[in-house]
């Protein structure tokens, strides 16, 4: 037995004889036949014309064959298609965003794009080791068959994988990237609002919509602020491979109630409607477990978060707080959702932060903001309070899952303020803020190098483990 | 919620002389528990707070928005005109 492998250079079907060639190029294709007799089964029959459906399909898609057959003979005993190192997400579209996927992608990885006439090298905007993602895909790039493959300036190089490139429209939900493949991976949205319920109580459109290079270039600040700054809770073991990404923009959406999913409150900040963020999710059939709402209003630009109320009807794992017993459930009823400005500030960690909030659970566990004292509401696990202000920080923040971790007695160099009860966790990195906290005050105006504090990470580390694992 | 910029604190200082870091403090406070009670069942809590916000933003914060206004616009980012960069590259004539 043989096999040779090619592009499919041609088809002819004469009378029952299908002639396909398979080469690199036209001049050197090698002739192979399938030939369709009275004799052949019905499983036969059926054979053969898948054999040829896919063959005719790699042709239109430019991917090479595999071609079984008897040494020195040209009858076609089976077809495959062999993989390729990386893989493409969606529709290649001008202007819309475009990923990458595979393994072991260099952090210095470009995305070539070449036709036969030109190689077009475009830096992505983001980069992870099973990811690349192109903000908004240049317009440079030809319009029809391109072939895309990853490289670096080093010479690392992945196989060429050939895509068709179109002019438009963009798309109005795009998988940026897919996450496990199972029923419900753990997914993170990021959809633009429709319309804004003011402080007035009116419903005003969104300016988001007519700005969709500015969704893009947010979308990717995100991820970028997610899986790229010093916190890796959400990418650590690389484990963000295992997690679904989904943007939904959809500019003809009208600014009627079930579009409007934020809501202002004076002075200046914005929390999303977060019973209505899943239903207006689920009209695109995604369905996720913190959502990034982003929205363009200038005059409410602070954000707030909603945590994520589980689904307790579902199945859970459970942990232990000071002895008593929790769930990490691993379905959300209402996802977690935060309303971030498109214009935010990219010097902060806002989306980090705000989607923290959100990740956690209202009932069996908040992670709230540190940097003001009264914390009301349901449990939280990382803030806890002294009986005075003027009692002494325990040694002991919490026993979780039988560890003990020990409370921070300075708040991170930020000192507690002398009317606070609040006290926090010890800090994974001393020197600078937590996340939760106030990071814009972090001593070298850097808070893209704050940390977790040691329990919040652990907790984290264990609800993200139970949901990817669901 | 985003933490009180240090640079907006100051703003709102010189926009409204006489006020000091506790009363910002107090505002802040009472905007974080504003949003940490549950609107669906906390609704008196909510209007109880928010009639002392209210109050004080009046009295000591009057230009409260129009501060924060202008510094989320300062602190717009500029990268965001930037597209990706592409390089483009020529092939030759096969021979």
């Amino acid at each position: 037995m043989a096999t040779t492998i090619g592009l499919v250079q041609g088809i002819i079907w004469v009378d029952c004889v299908v002639t396909v060639a398979i080469g690199a190029t036209p001049s050197t294709a090698v002739s192979f036949v399938m030939r369709f007799t009275a004799q052949d089964s019905d499983v036969r029959r059926a054979f053969k014309r898948a054999a040829i459906n896919l063959i005719v399909r790699a042709q239109a898609a430019g991917y090479p064959v595999e071609i079984t057959h008897a040494v020195a003979a040209t009858d076609i005993i089976g077809v495959s298609i062999g993989g390729f190192d990386i893989s493409p997400v969606g529709l290649a579209i001008h202007g819309d965003f475009y990923s990458v996927t595979g393994s072991g992608i260099p952090a210095d990885a470009a995305v070539v794009f070449e036709t036969p006439a030109l190689v077009l090298t475009v830096t992505p905007d983001f980069v992870r080791p099973h990811w690349v993602l192109i903000k908004e895909l240049p317009a440079e790039i030809p319009v029809g068959r391109n072939a895309v493959r990853l490289e670096t300036p080093g010479g690392w190089q992945t196989q060429s994988v050939p895509i068709d490139v179109s002019a438009g429209p963009a798309t109005v939900v795009r998988v940026l990237y897919s996450g496990a493949p199972k029923n419900r991976p753990y997914c993170i949205g990021l959809p633009a609002n429709g319309g804004i319920l003011t402080v007035g109580s009116q419903l005003i459109p969104d300016p988001l919509l007519t700005d969709r290079p500015g969704f893009h270039d947010v979308v990717a600040y995100c991820l970028r602020n997610l899986l790229a700054v010093a916190e890796d809770c959400l990418r650590q073991n690389d484990w963000d491979g295992e997690m679904r990404f989904v943007t939904v923009f959809d500019r003809t959406l009208p600014a009627d109630d079930p579009n409007s999913l934020v809501e202002e409150l004076a002075p200046n900040v914005m929390r999303t409607r977060r019973y209505h963020v899943a239903p207006f999710l689920a009209g695109y059939a995604v369905t996720v477990d913190v959502a990034l709402v982003v929205h363009g209003s200038t005059t409410h630009t602070r954000p707030w978060t909603w945590a994520g109320i589980e689904d307790q009807a579902q199945v859970g794992t459970p942990y232990s707080y000071d002895g008593t017993v929790l769930q990490h459930l691993h379905y959300p009823q209402t996802p977690g959702s935060a309303a971030l400005y498109v214009d935010m500030d990219r010097r902060g960690i806002l989306p980090l932060h705000e989607c923290l909030h959100g990740m956690a659970d209202l009932n069996n566990g908040r992670i709230v903001d540190l940097y003001v004292d009264p914390t009301p509401g349901t449990f939280m696990i990382n803030k806890k309070f002294r009986g005075q202000a003027s009692d002494p920080v325990p040694a002991l923040f919490a026993n979780y899952n039988g560890t003990n971790e020990a409370a921070d007695p300075a708040r991170d160099g930020l000192t507690y303020p002398a009317t606070w009860s609040s006290y926090h966790c010890t800090l994974l990195d001393a020197t600078r803020p937590n996340v939760m906290d106030d990071f814009w005050r972090t001593f070298d105006g850097d808070p893209h190098r704050c940390r977790l504090d040691t329990l919040t990470y652990r907790w984290l580390t264990d609800h993200l483990r139970a949901k990817l694992t669901r | 919620m985003e933490p009180l910029h240090p640079d907006l604190r100051q703003a709102l200082k010189r926009a409204h002389p006489g006020l000091t870091d506790d009363d910002i403090d107090r505002f802040e406070e009472l905007l974080a528990r504003v949003l940490s009670y549950d609107p669906t069942t906390e609704a008196d809590a909510i209007a109880r707070v928010s009639r002392e916000r209210d109050e004080m933003l009046a009295r000591m914060m009057p230009h409260y928005a129009e501060v924060a206004q202008a510094f989320a616009a300062e602190r717009r980012p500029r990268e965001r005109a930037e597209r990706p960069r592409v390089q483009t590259r020529i092939k030759p004539p096969e021979s």
